[in-house]
């Protein structure tokens, strides 16, 4: 299971409709984030987790059931399939959102062990962008 | 009438005394169904010939019947009893054409839930029939190819199925995008 989790990527985040003042700045890796109240400086992998809490919360809009996968058939039409119950469906069913769920991060290990990789891959902070 | 070149066919089929089409054109018609990928199975060379069944599907095929190959495979294991239960109780739909040693292509048609024009009876099925059929889905479509050379019944060097790569990945993907 670890290896399968280590291979997930990463939840999109994305522009919240009616909100984008907010969340396109946090997007928005140029962006200083003053005016907003913000007390620390965020890593650029952190605006984007903040990002998706706010969009959680924010965006109630339907989507997609994502308990479904989707594949094509020999004559390239989509169809879903949901693996823990096998049922088959040409139409995937659309559902609810709901506030609220589970931050998962790992914090501090990466950094530590490939500081590098970890700056190119996640940005500075804004204090040591200033400094450079 | 059968087709004459079909290697499935008996003689007289072939001769067109015995062959027929299946024309149905009801919410269970194989075009209705998601064409999923093929299958190809061995035969026992020890084994007498499969009787013919006389009989054409939509697809130009043969209706596959577990009975009807239970004796025949070189590996069975359950295959037949498996994929006899899926099609009684309207899971898939299946149909074969011999190939060349010993072998045969099946054709896998998996029947939505969300068949139209069946009232919903698909959706609304026991879970005395719903739960083995979870295994038998589980043990069957990792092993489906959608190569194009097996559905039309032509061997072609890619024997690896297609349908559902790193399943659990894909899967997982998808979830961890909703949270």
């Amino acid at each position: 299971m670890a290896e399968i989790y280590g291979d997930l990527a990463s939840p999109q985040s994305k522009i919240t409709p009616k909100w984008e003042d907010l969340t396109s700045r946090l997007l928005d890796f140029d962006d200083d984030l003053s005016g907003l109240g913000l007390r620390s400086s965020l890593y650029n992998y952190q605006r984007r987790s903040v990002n998706a809490m706010l969009q959680r919360e924010l965006d109630l809009s339907p989507i997609p059931d994502p308990l479904f996968i989707e594949l094509s058939c020999m004559h390239n039409h989509s169809f879903y399939l949901q693996p823990g119950t096998m049922e088959i469906l040409k139409d995937r069913p659309i559902v609810d959102t709901a506030r609220s769920g589970i931050l998962c991060e790992e914090l501090g290990g990466l950094f530590q062990s490939k500081p590098k990789e970890y700056h190119d891959h996640f940005g500075l902070p804004f204090q040591e962008r200033e400094k450079q | 009438m059968a087709s004459p070149c079909c290697p499935s066919c008996c003689l007289a089929c072939s001769g067109g005394r015995l062959g027929k089409d299946k024309t149905y054109t009801g919410p269970y018609s194989l075009n209705n169904f998601i064409s999923a990928g093929t299958l190809i199975i061995q035969l026992d060379p020890e084994r007498p010939e499969i009787e013919c069944g006389h009989l054409h599907a939509d697809d130009g095929w043969h209706v596959f019947s577990g009975k009807l190959f239970d004796q025949h495979l070189l590996v069975n294991e359950g295959f037949c009893r498996e994929m006899d239960f899926l099609i009684t109780h309207r899971f898939i739909s299946v149909t074969y054409r011999f190939g060349c040693s010993l072998s045969a292509f099946l054709r896998i048609y998996l029947i939505p839930y969300d068949l139209p024009n069946v009232q919903g009876k698909l959706r609304i099925r026991n879970e005395a029939l719903v739960a083995p059929t979870r295994g038998f889905l589980n043990n069957l479509l990792p092993t489906i190819s959608q190569n194009e050379d097996h559905w039309n019944g032509l061997y072609s060097p890619s024997f690896l199925p297609t349908l559902l790569p790193g399943m659990k990945v894909i899967y997982l993907n998808s979830v961890v995008d909703f949270l």
